[in-house]
């Protein structure tokens, strides 16, 4: 049977165009979805992809040269495809697991940064109020902080409270949470506090 | 002349309350960063208690931000 170049082969397109939506997954591309539900849908898109393109493939594709057609029996095919739904699978069922344990740990890791800043924030609340001698904290910037304070502590609670709901949206916790944090450290880096 | 002297002042009154907030700062991230490291060491997940331990140190932190003005 006669070869055409990899370049035309609507599977190599289709493989192509699924692995730049993982790659965008992975670079924390926001589809609107659970981190698991992201991931699953990415891989069974990705296995059940693979599988129509074997079935309406019907010529061998080559990149160089014309490949050894003797090399084209079924058996090795099947072979390949149960391979590629098996690792589809597992694919999706190891980085959900990952996914989920990271959800937490991110949490722990936002409210280490939030305790970070509070304790600079802290520092800085127990000057006495300008206008004493220096060093001495401004009124309205620790008035800032604490308001900033209370919005993160908000916001962390809804994220806690999420992270016990089996399915919750969590990236769009995460991303208010790491905003509300950040507030809190662009107030304290103006004033010079943090750098 | 007189804007070096007044630098050099402003630094020598800030620089040692940076420092402690700066320092205070870095006990609180390695104490979080213990708490997620000996889970990601022994394969499993932050725990509750865990979670509450970083509570309770950001609680104490927060209680002492918003007590009334000295």
């Amino acid at each position: 049977m006669e070869s055409k170049s990899i370049f035309l082969s609507k599977t190599a397109i289709a493989n192509v165009l699924a692995t730049a939506l993982l790659i965008l997954t992975f670079a924390g591309f926001d589809f609107e979805l659970t981190a698991e539900q992201q991931t699953s849908v990415v891989g069974g898109v990705y296995t059940v992809l693979n599988i129509i393109m074997r079935l309406v493939t019907k010529q061998p594709a080559h990149v160089f040269k014309k490949p050894d057609e003797t090399t084209l029996n079924t058996t090795p095919w099947v072979g390949i495809i149960v391979l590629m739904l098996v690792v589809g699978l597992l694919h999706g069922c190891t980085t959900a697991t990952v996914e989920t344990d990271t959800a937490r740990k991110r949490f722990a890791a936002i409210k280490t940064d939030y305790a970070s800043v509070l304790a600079v924030a802290v520092q800085y609340e127990s000057l006495p109020r300008c206008p004493a001698l220096e060093p001495c904290s401004d009124p309205g910037v620790v008035r800032q902080l604490r308001k900033a304070q209370i919005d993160a502590r908000t916001v962390l609670d809804g994220y806690e409270a999420a992270l016990k709901v089996p399915g919750a949206d969590l990236s769009s916790w995460i991303r208010r949470s790491v905003a509300a944090v950040s507030a809190i450290q662009t107030i304290a880096t103006n004033r010079g506090l943090i750098k | 002349m007189t804007a070096i002297i007044k630098a050099a002042q402003l630094l020598a009154t800030w620089a040692p309350l940076a420092l402690n907030g700066v320092s205070s700062a870095r006990r609180v991230v390695m104490e979080g960063s213990a708490l997620i490291n000996k889970a990601t060491e022994e394969g499993r997940d932050i725990t509750d208690e865990e979670l509450q331990i970083l509570d309770d140190l950001v609680r104490d932190l927060e209680e002492r931000l918003q007590r009334d003005d000295i």
